[in-house]
């Protein structure tokens, strides 16, 4: 029957994109800040959610991941930001040299549905990376995001309050950023998967 | 096939759907009735005022109810019985459905009301396969109807054996095979009168009326009679109409009982997808865009509307899209009826060329954003592109995803990447300056002219902002965050 061919040729397809997908994609993301390079030496992680705590917004916290996302932006990789906290600026986005053409921006009411919206992109796979600003998310909620991570291949990046620190987390890497001013910011690794780099150092950005 | 026997003289698949008016009365039920709690369940035919009952479930049968029973009757053999009136309208929806569903099978199908579908298999049963039957009969049985299968070289020997429940293969028709001799006459397709005749002369089987010379038949029944029977036998030449699938698809499920609340809905919404991707598959087709409706006990219907970002058939994938909708949905009043409609349908064209990642990753990226629009509204997923314009607040535009209209712009002093939707107002200058001012002046063209003096201000916790000092009213105004 033609319905079995059907069925048969999708789970080919399945089998080749599993065996495609590691080498089409990089492991990790780079990270350009050569201070942020001691403390995570093989870049940011995919497959996984990452954390970044940081006590107020303009710190230079969304900095920190534009050469990354850059990359991604140029290797034709989507970048996925969901429900971001204010109006982006796209010409300063272009300053980070994004490719604005693998931008997409979601917007979502209430944090119920940022948290939905977050685990599609990832566990989807379509996206490179996915990044959202939840205040407060629950345990069992942070955990659903990291299996989204691992089943979509795609890096998952939450900017959390400083004050979260003290939550449990299922997130491989969780950075915490303090400002020193003059665009230096003091970076701690509290948890750490998979590599071992610096914990403490001062990024100049 | 090399194995298959020729079937020279045709081959007639007759498609009996033969419960079809329990089975029409029995969809409509709500979920939870449908399984092994339900009640027996029998459909009372009525003309006049008398009723009876014409189908039941099987658990009935040795309770003694049959068919053509009083009520008063079958009440007083099962007390448990439940009775409800036949559904004319859903078992015709049904005919129909099992109708365009046998159009796959082959290009000439014919409808026999009220519960026949006929198809000639002879020049598909290559394509078919050996197991043609039981392909065919988990199909029907998919769309919700018990079938019973007849197969026979011509239509009226296929209909006559499925009303007489004979689910057989009869390959050949001359000589008459014994199954087609030892029939019992009331099966054939014979008028009151003719049938009273014919039993008055002592006539009890087909085998026995063929014996009886064609000349006195034809003096007292009349012509009809031996049509039928050469028709029967393959004499004569019988034609129907043949079956013309509808342009569009609309199908509705009626709810037997009203039903609140959105998980029990999917239930009928799954059917009708499915009965939805039959009606594809059979023209070879695809949709774009299809709306759902829910009727409200109150007579007012509410549609939703689906698009799709790539062509579609696959109920499942329907069924999850519909799911995310119906989820969020408050139902306003109790829904009597659901109704499904598709009207652009294009042919459909599977990617060849999809195997490997590019073009795969892009179908991803399409269901991704099916799903997201799908709960999150039509405009929440959207891009981003430079605007010329100097003023901050007009130099970003969002734009549809799939749409491209991005203007190559150059800023050349440094601007930050998070903008407020509204300044706020602050008390003064609010930390040290890095950079500034930069005057901004524009607008004047459509109303909404800006004067400002922007400066970069780092705060004393770090925090990089984007202020400005209006012009005339010298007050302050955060406007942004570098980040």
């Amino acid at each position: 029957m033609p319905d079995n061919t059907a069925a048969d040729l999708n789970l080919l397809k399945k089998k080749l994109r599993s065996l495609t997908r590691p080498s089409g994609r990089q492991r990790r993301l780079p990270c350009d800040n050569p201070q942020l390079s001691e403390q995570l030496p093989l870049g940011w992680p995919r497959g996984e959610l990452s954390e970044i705590l940081f006590p107020c917004m303009g710190i230079g916290e969304f900095s920190l991941l534009a050469p990354a996302l850059a990359q991604l932006t140029h290797n034709n990789e989507w970048l996925a930001l969901i429900n971001p906290p204010h109006s982006l600026q796209a010409s300063a986005l272009q300053r980070w040299q994004w490719n604005l053409q693998q931008v997409l921006v979601i917007n979502s009411a209430g944090q119920a549905d940022t948290l939905w919206a977050m685990e599609q992109c990832l566990r989807a796979g379509a996206c490179g990376a996915v990044l959202s600003w939840v205040a407060q998310p629950e345990d069992r909620q942070l955990r659903r995001l990291q299996l989204a991570a691992e089943h979509g291949g795609s890096a998952g990046i939450l900017f959390r309050p400083l004050h979260t620190r003290q939550q449990r987390s299922p997130a491989a890497l969780r950075l915490c950023l303090q400002p020193l001013g003059q665009r230096r910011l003091r970076s701690t690794v509290i948890k750490q998967r998979g590599q071992r780099g610096q914990p403490e150092r001062t990024l100049v950005i | 096939m090399s194995d298959s026997p020729p079937f020279t003289d045709g081959l007639w698949l007759c498609i009996h759907l033969k419960q079809l008016a329990l089975d029409a009365v029995l969809r409509s039920l709500p979920l939870q009735q449908n399984e092994h709690q339900r009640p027996l369940i029998a459909v009372v035919d009525q003309r006049g005022s008398q009723r009876w009952i014409t189908q039941f479930d099987e658990a009935l049968k040795p309770l003694g109810i049959h068919h053509g029973q009083g009520l008063a009757a079958a009440y007083a053999l099962a007390p448990q019985l439940q009775t409800l009136p036949r559904q004319p309208r859903a078992e015709r929806q049904g005919l129909l459905q099992v109708a365009n569903w046998a159009c796959q099978l082959s290009s000439q199908v014919c409808l026999y009301s009220p519960d026949m579908v006929l198809v000639e298999l002879s020049g598909s049963l290559r394509l078919l396969g050996k197991d043609w039957r039981q392909m065919i009969k988990k199909g029907v049985t998919e769309t919700g109807y018990t079938v019973g299968l007849t197969a026979a070289p011509t239509l009226t020997s296929a209909r006559v054996l499925a009303r007489a429940q004979r689910y057989i293969l009869l390959q050949q028709i001359t000589p008459l095979p014994p199954v087609l001799k030892q029939l019992p006459l009331q099966h054939l397709e014979l008028s009151t009168d003719t049938a009273a005749g014919l039993s008055s002369l002592g006539l009890q089987s087909l085998g026995e009326l063929l014996e009886v010379p064609r000349d006195g038949l034809l003096r007292r029944f009349g012509k009809t009679l031996l049509t039928h029977l050469d028709q029967l036998t393959g004499a004569g030449l019988e034609t129907l109409p043949v079956y013309q699938p509808p342009q569009q698809f609309e199908s509705t499920l009626e709810l037997s009982s009203e039903v609140h609340n959105t998980a029990a809905l999917i239930f009928a919404v799954q059917r009708l997808l499915k009965e939805l991707e039959d009606f594809l598959r059979a023209r070879d087709q695809a949709l774009a865009s299809f709306e759902l409706g829910l009727q409200y006990s109150h007579g007012e219907t509410l549609w939703l509307k689906f698009g799709l970002l790539e062509l579609e058939r696959d109920a499942q994938r329907l069924l999850s899209l519909s799911q995310e909708r119906l989820n969020q949905l408050k139902l306003q009043a109790p829904v009597r009826q659901i109704i499904l409609r598709a009207a652009q349908l294009f042919d459909h064209a599977p990617i060849a060329a999809d195997l490997f990642a590019s073009s795969q990753s892009l179908n991803e990226l399409n269901r991704l954003l099916e799903r997201l629009r799908s709960r999150l509204g039509e405009k929440s997923v959207c891009g981003l592109s430079g605007w010329a314009d100097y003023r901050p607040e007009k130099a970003t535009r969002s734009w549809p995803v799939n749409e491209t209209s991005a203007q190559d712009i150059t800023v050349v002093n440094e601007r930050p990447v998070w903008i407020l939707d509204q300044p706020e107002p602050l008390l003064g200058c609010p930390g040290q300056i890095i950079n500034g001012p930069e005057r901004i002046e524009s607008g004047w063209w459509d109303g909404s002219d800006i004067r400002r003096d922007y400066y970069v201000v780092e705060k004393s916790q770090g925090q990089r902002l984007w202020v400005y000092q209006d012009c005339r009213s010298k007050a302050w105004f955060k406007h942004g965050l570098f980040s």
